[in-house]
C-alpha cells in the first residue's frame, strides 16, 4: 500500500495555502493530521497531485472560551481536545466522545478541522458538531465564512466548502444553563468506527419540561444530522422514557440508512432509535448530575 | 521533487533526502535501516508502525517522512538505555507479553505512551489505551499483565 | 532430577524481539536487491484476453515484468501432497503465475521486478489486461451444481470425498428418544498473523546457489519442494525462515510467490524481495469454511447414541500444498471426547471462486468440535438436562486408554471428566446458572456456555517422523539443531530445558538452532502441534543417545559402569562414589581425544535422530463461557471465559498458558468477529481492517485458566501438543453461552460470527 507521488506544499500562512489551493484547483489536497487522508491516498482512493500541509502555518492549534462558548483552532488536535478542562467543563460529553474516536495514536494526529473537512459520514465528531449547533469557520473562499454545522455536512465526503475553502476555526456556541450531554455510539466490530453515533444536548426549563433539544446521528445516513422531528416532540414535554423512546423513534425520519455488512439499513434504523433514546435519558440524566 | 528533511532520531540527528510520498515507517526501515518498527496492516489500525514523534505515539504507516522534518522521533531502537531494558521492555520479558514479537514494538511504543499519561492505570484502562494495536499471539492477557507491571516499575523508579 | 522441566523460565527469544532487533524477513537487506509486486486479477472468474505490459516496462527503474509465458521450463503449479479423499485427476493445482484464466479475486497474474520498492507497485497501474468475464460461484452449495465449472476438464466441482464412521446410524437413529438437527455454516476466516508473507530470494551464479529467506513454518519443505521445480539439486537450495511474525497454519504451503521470486532471481542474477501486503494477505488463502449439517441421536437419560454428519467445504479455486488438509481431520474429530458408539461422516471438498483454503489453527479440530458441541447443546435442550451433565455423561472415562473413537482415532490417555469438572468449578459455573435465573427483565440476557474439546498434536504419520541433532562441543557447549521451525512458540526456551535437564547441564550452555535447511537434512517445521511432541521428541532421543555414549565415556574415565553415571549440575559422577566425579566440560573434552576413550567407541560427541513417534497424543480442553446479550441491540458481550486443559506435562507452564491465552482468543473471535465476506459475484467486501474484524484488547475479559498435567503414554516425556488446542473449544463454548442466553426467547440457530445484528435479527423473528 504505496501513494501515488505527490508535489508536497508545506505553506506557512493560510493565505499562502488558499493561494496554492486556487492555482491547483481540484489537483489539490489539504493535509491536517492525515488521519483519514493519508490511508485513502496509500490505498488510491484519493487522487492527490498536490498535497497542502498545514503543519507549518502557526496558530492554528488553541482552544479558547469565546462568548460563553469555544472557539477551537482548526488544526487542534484530538488529544488537546481530549485534555483540555475548558472543554470538559463546557461539555464533557466531547471527551467523552472523543475518548471512542480510534485510538491513541490517531487522536494525537488527527484534527477537528481535519475531521470536519473529510466528512466520514461514520466518524463521531460530525454528530457532536451538529448537536451543538457549531459553526465552521472557513477561509479562501470569496469571502470568509461561518457555516453552521448542520448545513456544512451535505453528503458522505462532502462538505458545503468551495475548492479553495479551508477550516480555519470551529465555534461552539453558549450552551444555556441545566444543559445536559451525551454521546453514544455503536462501534463497527472491524473499523471502531460509528455504525451509529447519537449526540444529545438536552437543556430543561424551570418547569422540569425538556426546553431545548439537539440531537445529532452520525453512521446511520450518508451524513451526520439534527433529527429534527425527534427535536421538535421532545421539546416542551416532560424528561420521560417513554418520552425518549417516542422521540427517538423519530429520530430517523429523513435519514437514507447506509447498508453494508456491519448492519443493513433495517437494523441502522433500529440502532438509531436505541442510541438516540439513550443518550437523550443520559443527557437528561446528567442535567440532575 | 525530492525534499530535505533533518530530524532526530534515537538521540542521532540526520539530514536526508526523500520523495513526499515516502511514508514515514518505510523512512525508518529502509533508509534509517531502523528494523524494529513492522508494518501490520497498511490501514492504521493494527499499531505495529507506532513510534513517538515529539513525545507523541503516533502511527508511522499514517505520516510522511517530509512531515517529520524537524521532529524528534523514538523507535523501539531507542529505549533501551546504556545496554539495559527500558522498564517496559523488562515487564515484558518478565510476564511473557510477546510471543512472536512482531507487534511488540509497536506496543511498547504505545504503552509508554499510555502509562506517561496514566502512571496507575486500571486493567480497562490499560486495554483501552491498547486499543489502536493488534496482536494475534497473546490474547492480550499478558500484555496487560505486562502494562500493570511496567507500570509499576515505572513509578518505582519515577 | 529436572532443574529446569517445569519452570516457567523467562524466554530466551525475548530480548532481540524487545530491543527491535528481530530479524524477520522484511528486515533483511542485501545489496543489489530488486522489488517484487504482484499484479493480481480483479475478477473472481474471467478468462485472459491479453496482457500488455509494455506501459509498465517503459517505467524508468521497472527491471523486468514477468507473466506467466516468461516461466521456461519451471512448471506453473505448485505443489500439492496428496490427502485422504483427493482422487489423482481431480487434484488441480494452483497456477505461479495464471495464463488464460483467473479463477478467484487476488490470483496472482504479473510480477513486476524494479529498483525500488515503490516503483514496482506504481507499474502495476500499467500494466493492461484485457478479460472476457465468465459467471463465478462462492457458495459451495451452489458449486456443488456444477451450473458454472472452475475446472472443464474434470467437469466437476466436487473434487474430494472423506468416507468415516462405524456402526449403523438408522439403527441409532431409529432406537433413540430423540433425533435432533441442524445446518450450521462455518465462513471462511483468516489466519491474520501479525507479520504478511514476505520471500526473498538471492541466487548466486557463481555458486550456482539459491537461498530463498521466507516467512515460513516450514523451510525444509519450502527447500524439497522448489529445487526440483528449478531443476535444481537438492544442496543447491537453501531455505530459511528468520524471525517469523507468526503462522497459525497460514505459512505452510510453498506460495506461487516464493517459486516466482527464486526464478527471477535466477535470471536476472540479483536478489529479489516481496513483501505482502495486508490486502493480499487478506485475500490468498482462508481457513474453516465449512457448511454443515448435523444430527444426533439422545436418549433421555442423555446418552447420546449415534451422530451424522455431511459435510461441505469450499476448497477455493485450486489447491496449495495443504488445501484439503482439514477435511479428513474434521472427519475424524467430530467424536470430541465422547464414547458415542455410532458415527456417520460424509466430507465433500468442493472448487469455489474463492481464494484456496487449507489448515488454520485446528485445522479441521474447530471445524468438527462446533458442530458436535452445538449440536449437543441443542440435544441437551431438548431433553431439559444442563448441557454441562449431558457431556458429563458421556465423556470417554479415565480408565478407557487406549480408547479407540468410532472415527478411526485411538486417544493415548486422559481425563476428560476431572479436567472438565475443575473448569466448572473455577469457572463459578453453577452461581452463574443462579445469577442467570435471578435476571430481571431490565438487565442484558446472561447466557452460559461450555464446550470440551480433544485435539490430536503431531499431525499425520508423513509428519510424525523427525530429525535432530545433538552436538556437544569440546568446550561442554550444547548445541542442537531441531526441524522445528519456531514463530512465537519459545521453542529456543522450551527445548533448552529439555536439553540442560537432560545433559545435566546449566540452562545457558544450550544453543537451540533451527529454520535453516543447511542445517538440517529435512524436516517438517512447527505445524499440527508437533513442533514439541515429535521435533521435541526427536531432540529428546538424540540427547539420549548423546549421554548413553557421554555415559559410556564417564565410566571409562571415572573407572564405574555406565549405568552408574549421572549427570547433574554440570557435572558428571558415579553414584555409587560421588567422589568419583569430573566437569562436563571436561567430560566433552575428553570425548574428542580418542586416547580417552573405551576402546571401540569413536571419538566426538554428536548425535543425528530420525524419530518416528508411531502414535499422536490427544490434549484436551474444557471451556465455560459466559456472556451477555444487549436485548436492544443484540450485541454480545463477553464477561467471563474461562479453560482448563490437558496437554500432558508442562515443560513451561508459563509459555504453555500464553499459547492458550491466544489460541482462545483466536477461536473466540472466530465465534463473535471474524468472516471474509463476498458478494455473490466473488468480490470481496473484507479486504482489509476497515471490514474484516479482529478483536482488540478492550474487547475482551480476563482468561482464566488451570492445567492438568496426564502423561502421554505415547513418548518418552509424557508430553502433548497444545498450540491448536484451545482454538477448538473456545468457538462453540462462546456459541453455546449466546444460544444459551437467548434459549428462553425460542431462538434456535444462529451461524457464526454471531454478530449484534445476527442476535437482533433472531430476537426478532421469535417474537
Amino acid at each position: 500500500m504505496i501513494p501515488a507521488a505527490f508535489e508536497y506544499h508545506a505553506p506557512a500562512t493560510l493565505k499562502e495555502a488558499t493561494a496554492l489551493m486556487r492555482r491547483f484547483g481540484d489537483d489539490a489536497k489539504v493535509l491536517a493530521g492525515g488521519q483519514s487522508l493519508i490511508p485513502m491516498m496509500k490505498l488510491r482512493l484519493a487522487d492527490v497531485p498536490h498535497l497542502i500541509d498545514l503543519r507549518r502555518v502557526s496558530g492554528l492549534a488553541y482552544i479558547k472560551e469565546q462568548d460563553g462558548g469555544l472557539a477551537i483552532g482548526a488544526m487542534t488536535t484530538y488529544h488537546e481536545l481530549e485534555a483540555s478542562s475548558l472543554v470538559r467543563r463546557y461539555a464533557p460529553f466531547i471527551v467523552e466522545a472523543i475518548d471512542l474516536i480510534a485510538d491513541v495514536q490517531v487522536r494525537n494526529k488527527g484534527t477537528i478541522g481535519g475531521s470536519a473537512a473529510h466528512a466520514d459520514p461514520a466518524a463521531d465528531l460530525p454528530a457532536l458538531l451538529v448537536a451543538l449547533e457549531a459553526r465552521i469557520n472557513t477561509t479562501g473562499g470569496a469571502r470568509a465564512r461561518h457555516i453552521a454545522a448542520d448545513r456544512f455536512f451535505v453528503d458522505a465526503y462532502t462538505t458545503a466548502m468551495g475548492p479553495s475553502e479551508v477550516i480555519s476555526e470551529i465555534t461552539l456556541p453558549a450552551l444555556p444553563l441545566r444543559t445536559g450531554t451525551s454521546y453514544r455510539k455503536f462501534a463497527n466490530k472491524a473499523s471502531h468506527f460509528a455504525v451509529v453515533g447519537a449526540a444529545a444536548v438536552v437543556t430543561l426549563g424551570a418547569d422540569g419540561l425538556c426546553e431545548r433539544v439537539r440531537l445529532g446521528i452520525t453512521g446511520a445516513g450518508p451524513k451526520a444530522a439534527r433529527s429534527k422531528r425527534a427535536e421538535r416532540y421532545l421539546e416542551g414535554k416532560a424528561p420521560t422514557q417513554e418520552n425518549f423512546q417516542t422521540a427517538a423513534r423519530k429520530a430517523g425520519h429523513g435519514i437514507e440508512f447506509l447498508e453494508d455488512i456491519h448492519g443493513s439499513a433495517e437494523y441502522r434504523r433500529h440502532l438509531t432509535s436505541v442510541f438516540a433514546a439513550r443518550a437523550l435519558a443520559e443527557a437528561v440524566q446528567r442535567v440532575a448530575d | 521533487m525530492a525534499h530535505t528533511i533533518t530530524l532526530t532520531v534515537n538521540g542521532t540527528g540526520y539530514t536526508r533526502e526523500v520523495e513526499p510520498r515516502l511514508l514515514l515507517v518505510h523512512f525508518l526501515r529502509e533508509v534509517l535501516e531502523l528494523t524494529g518498527t513492522h508494518i501490520g496492516c497498511d490501514t492504521s489500525q493494527c499499531g505495529a508502525c507506532t513510534v513517538t514523534m515529539d513525545g507523541l505515539a503516533i502511527k508511522s504507516c499514517t505520516a510522511f517522512a517530509v512531515q517529520a522534518d524537524g521532529a524528534t522521533i523514538v523507535t523501539i531502537e531507542g529505549m533501551a538505555k546504556d545496554g539495559k531494558l527500558h522498564p517496559i521492555q523488562e515487564a515484558f520479558h518478565e510476564e511473557h507479553g510477546l510471543q512472536c514479537g512482531y507487534c511488540t514494538p509497536g506496543m511498547i511504543m504505545t504503552l509508554s505512551q499510555v502509562l506517561e499519561r496514566n502512571p496507575d492505570p486500571t486493567d480497562e484502562e490499560i486495554r483501552h489505551g491498547i486499543a489502536g494495536n493488534i496482536c494475534r499471539c497473546t490474547g492480550y492477557e499478558n500484555i496487560v499483565r505486562s502494562a500493570r507491571d511496567a507500570a509499576r516499575r515505572l513509578r518505582e523508579e519515577a | 532430577m529436572a532443574t529446569y522441566t517445569g519452570q516457567s523460565l523467562r524466554r530466551t527469544e525475548d530480548e532481540r524481539l524487545l530491543l527491535g532487533n528481530g530479524n524477520f524477513t522484511d528486515d533483511i537487506v542485501l545489496p543489489g536487491t530488486l522489488h517484487a509486486a504482484f499484479l493480481r486479477s480483479d475478477r473472481a472468474h474471467a478468462r485472459i484476453v491479453s496482457i500488455d505490459a509494455s506501459a509498465g516496462l517503459a517505467i524508468p527503474g521497472v527491471v523486468a515484468v514477468m507473466t506467466a509465458a516468461d516461466l521456461g521450463d519451471v512448471p506453473n503449479k505448485t505443489m500439492i501432497v496428496k490427502r485422504d479423499g483427493m482422487q489423482e485427476d481431480k487434484m488441480i493445482p494452483h497456477p505461479i503465475l495464471a495464463t488464460d484464466r483467473v479463477r478467484y479475486v487476488g490470483e496472482p497474474i504479473a510480477i513486476v521486478v524494479a529498483e525500488e520498492r515503490y516503483l514496482a507497485f506504481d507499474a502495476l497501474e500499467y500494466i493492461v489486461v484485457e478479460y472476457d468475464p465468465l459467471p463465478a460461484v462462492v457458495d459451495p452449495r451452489q458449486a456443488m451444481k456444477d451450473e458454472v465449472i472452475l475446472h472443464e476438464d474434470i467437469g466437476t466441482n466436487v473434487v474430494m470425498k472423506v468416507l468415516e464412521g462405524e456402526g449403523d446410524i438408522e439403527e441409532a437413529f431409529g432406537k433413540a428418544d430423540h433425533v435432533v438437527g441442524h445446518r450450521y455454516d462455518d465462513p471462511r476466516i483468516s489466519a491474520f498473523p501479525m507479520e504478511p508473507r514476505a520471500t526473498l530470494a538471492s541466487y548466486s551464479p557463481e555458486e550456482k546457489r539459491l537461498t530463498v529467506w521466507t516467512s515460513s513454518q516450514v523451510p525444509h519443505q519450502i527447500k524439497r519442494y522448489l529445487a526440483p521445480m528449478l531443476g535444481l539439486e537438492p544442496d543447491q537450495v537453501r531455505a530459511i525462515a528468520p524471525d517469523v511474525g507468526g503462522g497459525f497454519g497460514r505459512k505452510i504451503e510453498l506460495w506461487s510467490d516464493e517459486v516466482a521470486l527464486s526464478v527471477l532471481s535466477m535470471k536476472l542474477g540479483r536478489p529479489v524481495k516481496w513483501t505482502e501486503d495486508r490486502r493480499e494477505n487478506l485475500l490468498s488463502t482462508h481457513g474453516r469454511a465449512f457448511t454443515s449439517d448435523v444430527e444426533a441421536a439422545i436418549n433421555n437419560d442423555g446418552t447420546i447414541l449415534g451422530m451424522r454428519f455431511r459435510m461441505i467445504a469450499d476448497l477455493g479455486a485450486y489447491f496449495y500444498t495443504s488445501t484439503g488438509g482439514p477435511l479428513s481431520n474434521a472427519a475424524h474429530r467430530v467424536a470430541g471426547p465422547y464414547g458415542i458408539p455410532v458415527m456417520d461422516i460424509e466430507v465433500l471438498g468442493v472448487f469455489t471462486n474463492g481464494p484456496p483454503t487449507g489448515p488454520y489453527r485446528g485445522a479441521g479440530g474447530p471445524e468438527a468440535a462446533l458442530l458436535t458441541e452445538r449440536i449437543i447443546d441443542v440435544a441437551a435442550g431438548v431433553i431439559g438436562m444442563d448441557p454441562a451433565e449431558v457431556r458429563r455423561r458421556n465423556f470417554i472415562s479415565a480408565d478407557a486408554f487406549p480408547y479407540k473413537t468410532a472415527t478411526g482415532y485411538t486417544y493415548d490417555s486422559g481425563d476428560y471428566q476431572r479436567a472438565f469438572d475443575r473448569a466448572l468449578e473455577l469457572s463459578e459455573h453453577d452461581g452463574w446458572r443462579e445469577a442467570q435465573r435471578k435476571r430481571g427483565p431490565n438487565e442484558p440476557l446472561l447466557g452460559i456456555g461450555v464446550a470440551a474439546a480433544v485435539k490430536a498434536s503431531g499431525g499425520s504419520a508423513r509428519t510424525r517422523n523427525a530429525r535432530a541433532d545433538v552436538y556437544v562441543e569440546p568446550s561442554g557447549a550444547v548445541k542442537i539443531t531441531t526441524e522445528a521451525s519456531p514463530h512465537g512458540q519459545g521453542t529456543e526456551t522450551t527445548f533448552a530445558q529439555i536439553a540442560a535437564d537432560a545433559l545435566g547441564v546449566p540452562y545457558e550452555s544450550i544453543t537451540i538452532l533451527h529454520s535453516d535447511s543447511d542445517m538440517l537434512e529435512s524436516g517438517h517445521g512447527t505445524t499440527s502441534s508437533r513442533g514439541l511432541a515429535v521435533a521435541g521428541s526427536a531432540m529428546y532421543e538424540a540427547l539420549i543417545q548423546t549421554r548413553a555414549k557421554a555415559a559410556a565415556i564417564a565410566g571409562h574415565i571415572l573407572g564405574c559402569a555406565a549405568d552408574d553415571v549421572v549427570f547433574e549440575d554440570g557435572k558428571v559422577y558415579s553414584a555409587s562414589d560421588p567422589e568419583q566425579a569430573m566437569a562436563f566440560s571436561e567430560l566433552a573434552s575428553a570425548a574428542y581425544r580418542p586416547e580417552k576413550l573405551p576402546e571401540g567407541l569413536e571419538a566426538g560427541l554428536d548425535t543425528k535422530v530420525s524419530f518416528t513417534l508411531d502414535s499422536n497424543p490427544f490434549g484436551f480442553g474444557a471451556h465455560v463461557a459466559v456472556v451477555e446479550v444487549d436485548r436492544d441491540t443484540g450485541d454480545v458481550k463477553l464477561i467471563r471465559y474461562t479453560a482448563v486443559h490437558d496437554c500432558g506435562i508442562l515443560i513451561n507452564p508459563m509459555v504453555v498458558e500464553g499459547q492458550i491465552h491466544g489460541g482462545l482468543v483466536q477461536g473466540i473471535s472466530q465465534a463473535l468477529y471474524e468472516a471474509m465476506y463476498y458478494s455473490p459475484d466473488g468480490q470481496p467486501l473484507t479486504a482489509s481492517l476497515m471490514n474484516y474484524a479482529v478483536p482488540i484488547a478492550e474487547e475482551l475479559p480476563t482468561l482464566v485458566t488451570d492445567s492438568l498435567e496426564t502423561p502421554s503414554p505415547t513418548n518418552a516425556m509424557g508430553i502433548k501438543g497444545v498450540g491448536e488446542l484451545p482454538t477448538v473449544g473456545s468457538p462453540p463454548a462462546v456459541a453455546n453461552a449466546i444460544m444459551d442466553a437467548l434459549a428462553g426467547m425460542g431462538v434456535d440457530n444462529l451461524d457464526t460470527p454471531i454478530t449484534p445484528e445476527r442476535v437482533w435479527r433472531a430476537m426478532q423473528a421469535a417474537r
